[in-house]
């Protein structure tokens, strides 16, 4: 085993206060030496930086190899917010390499099995190339770049040659027009990209290729990779899977998607603001859909476990929601300072007592529930608002609503999908043209008269209208009518009788007495005050008046005042 | 004002001397820092190391530590080194680039002419170096 050279880099106390003195300070022979050399940025202050950082000279080979890395807790990966903080160039959440001249990149690797990982570098927006990070190894190189946030104004900040590879990264081009994203020169079988943001910020004209590779071998690998904001994925034919990207120009594998919505696959891809951690899927994102890569990418730019069966593609994992408690078995628990996003599917929940919700607004998104499976949910103090074609249900026990008004809308039901309706307890009022109605069954109304306006009906569509157990009457003050617009109004089972100067009149068209004897009693008229009546009987017809007195007749005419048949005599013209 | 962290000693890799281009040579300027850098204890003893503060911001000698490109496997580290038998000292700092003797000061101070007076353009040694320091 080499010896194990590990140093510290930083402005407070440290080992080295720049990373060039560090560099400057490793073993040219390694090998011979048998040592690995460590340096570990601290972030004491931010790196700025005047010429680029080389690592280069030394000889190398597997184990005797050189980190450039950031110590315990100093990474953006180690801040207590990784999670949540915007995943782009912030000194403030980790180490930060940031370069102040122009024509100036800021690290360079030219010796082999050297990798770079957990920083965060940023070239300055002044004139000349100056590249973010250019891993250029000959051969097979095994240089790595890891979990590194790269940000840049040049075209193609980042640079790699033969086999380096570039894991878990972003890289962000904040360049508007012509330039790519990455620059892939002479790239040999073994070159990978693999877990990679490459993006161009919206705001920014897009252009050029996310991926540059102008020679080499088209077997450089690229997958679960995700390139946004570029008029092509690549330039030229490469190959890999599983990436994405808005365009689909050589974009290489069957099971890439090169049509994507940018807009819908970060949490800010705002050149203004930025964030590039993936969106998750109730966001929109499209993203959960790439290959498990154990050796390469067994987690994320900030350590969150990749899925093992499908892993988000691009640098950033949107972790599975896990059942996780945040409980106050005494006392409260307070969540401060940011805003907690509940999951869909996840509840916030009081097996006991209950759950309070204060100080602030509460927003149920569309087809969300407030639901109690058990027991009652009760909403006090403030209005609740529920928009057209929401429901309060009760799908078991009652819905209760209580202390205010309750205003349906036009067009609109309360209606009991099986069962019945009811409404007790107080007066249920009917505006005008507002219908009681039931489509099945029977609707029952108890305990108060009812009382129905001109011009509105009692009407059964099907069936039978059925008034029972008191006298219905019609009130005299008019024309009041029982009327059958079309068929029969049918009266049965019981005597019908008319009080005195009652008539059973026709005012048009005619009144038929059909299929049954029609009985005058004693002192009644059979009359027609108008225009005729007709008394049709298929054998005979009697008056009864004075027994003995019988007309044989098969039909009696009769006009106005000339037409009667009256007690023991006949006066027929 | 700049501080200038200076190599005195040229660095050799016997393994693979084409490398020597890539390592630090006898008056490579390492890095350029700021007036007041916080200079750690190893920076500041490092024998092979001196510090030089010089008028200026640091920007303004970014030229001189610039690399060659990497186009070829002989590529310099910078494209200018400073020739330091040629750098105009006083009688009292006459010795203060050399590795062998102790510093007497953490940082010395040298004027800008004396800098761009010593300024050259650095050698490609094909197969290595040798070291003069």
């Amino acid at each position: 085993m080499p010896t194990v050279i590990t140093k510290s880099i930083g402005t407070t106390g440290r080992d080295y206060s720049t990373i060039a003195s560090w560099e400057a300070a490793i073993t040219a022979d390694l090998v011979t030496a048998d040592e690995q050399w460590v340096g570990q940025c601290y972030n004491d202050s931010e790196f700025t930086i005047t010429a680029t950082i080389i690592i280069g000279g030394q000889t190398t080979d597997a184990t005797r190899n050189i980190i450039l890395e950031t110590g315990s807790g100093q990474s953006f990966r180690d801040h207590a917010d990784k999670a949540t903080n915007p995943l782009k160039y912030d000194v403030s959440k980790g180490v930060g390499v940031r370069t102040t001249s122009n024509y100036t990149g800021a690290i360079q690797v030219t010796s082999r099995y050297v990798t770079v990982r957990y920083l965060q570098i940023k070239t300055a927006d002044l004139g000349g190339s100056n590249r973010v990070i250019s891993l250029e190894g000959v051969g097979d190189s095994a240089i790595v770049g890891d979990s590194l946030i790269c940000e840049g104004f040049k075209s193609e900040p980042v640079f790699l040659f033969t086999t380096a590879k570039l894991i878990n990264s972003v890289i962000i081009l904040r360049l508007s027009g012509s330039g790519n994203g990455f620059r892939w020169s002479y790239p040999l079988s073994g070159a990978l990209i693999a877990g990679c943001t490459i993006v161009r910020p919206n705001g920014l004209t897009i252009a050029g290729s996310g991926i540059s590779r102008p020679n080499g071998s088209s077997n450089a690998e690229v997958k679960n990779t995700a390139v946004f904001g570029f008029t092509d994925f690549a330039d030229a034919t490469i190959s890999g899977d599983y990436n994405a990207s808005d365009d689909a120009t050589n974009i290489p594998g069957a099971n890439s998607n090169g049509a994507l919505t940018y807009s819908q696959q970060f949490e800010d891809y705002s050149n203004s603001t930025s964030d590039f951690r993936a969106n998750d899927e109730a966001g929109g994102g499209d993203l959960k859909f790439g290959t498990p890569d154990s050796t390469n990418t067994p987690d994320d730019i900030i350590g969150t476990t990749r899925n093992a069966t499908t892993p988000w593609v691009g640098c950033w994992e949107v972790p599975a929601a896990a059942d996780y408690v945040l409980s106050a078995s005494a006392g409260s628990f307070v969540e401060t300072g940011s805003d907690a996003t509940l999951k869909h599917g996840y509840l916030v929940s009081a097996s006991a007592g209950s759950f309070v919700e204060t100080g602030s607004d509460a927003s149920l998104s569309a087809t969300r529930r407030v639901s109690a499976s058990a027991g009652s949910f009760v909403e006090t103090g403030s209005d609740a608002s529920l928009s057209t074609t929401r429901r309060v249900s009760a799908s078991a026990g009652s819905f209760v609503e209580t202390g205010s008004d309750a205003s349906l809308e036009h067009g609109y039901l309360i209606s009991a999908s099986a069962g019945s309706f009811v409404e007790t307890g107080s007066d249920a009022s009917l505006s005008a043209t507002r219908r009681v109605s039931v489509s099945a069954g029977s609707f029952v109304e108890t305990g108060f008269d009812a009382t129905l306006e001109h011009g509105y009906l009692v009407s059964a569509s099907a069936g039978s209208f059925v008034e029972t157990g008191s006298d219905a009457e019609l009130i005299h003050g008019g024309n009041k009518v029982l009327v059958a617009d079309s068929g029969l109004f049918v009266w049965v089972g019981s005597d019908a009788t008319l009080s005195v100067t009652r008539l059973i009149s026709a005012l048009a068209g005619s009144f038929v007495e059909t299929g049954f004897d029609a009985t005058l009693e004693h002192g009644y008229l059979v009359s027609a005050i108008s225009w005729s009546y007709t008394i049709t009987v298929p054998t005979f017809f009697v008056a009864v008046g004075r027994p003995g007195r019988s007309i044989f007749t098969s039909s009696i005419h009769g006009g106005p005042t000339k037409s009667r048949i009256t007690d023991n005599r006949t006066d027929f013209q | 004002m700049a501080e200038m962290l200076i190599s005195l000693k040229s660095k050799t890799n016997a393994a693979e001397p084409v490398k020597n281009n890539q390592l630090y040579q006898r008056g490579d300027i390492i890095v350029i820092m700021p007036d007041g850098h916080p200079w750690s204890k190893t920076e500041r003893e490092t024998p092979e190391w001196r510090i030089l503060q010089v008028p200026g911001d640091p920007e303004s000698f970014a030229s001189l530590v610039r690399a060659e490109e990497n186009t070829r496997a002989d590529w310099l580290r910078r494209l200018k080194t400073l020739d330091l038998e040629h750098v105009i000292w006083s009688t009292e700092q006459k010795d203060e680039f050399d590795d062998q003797k102790p510093r007497e000061k953490e940082v010395s101070r040298v004027e800008l002419i004396s800098v761009l007076v010593a300024t050259k353009d650095r050698e490609r040694a094909a197969g290595g170096v040798i070291d003069i320091g």
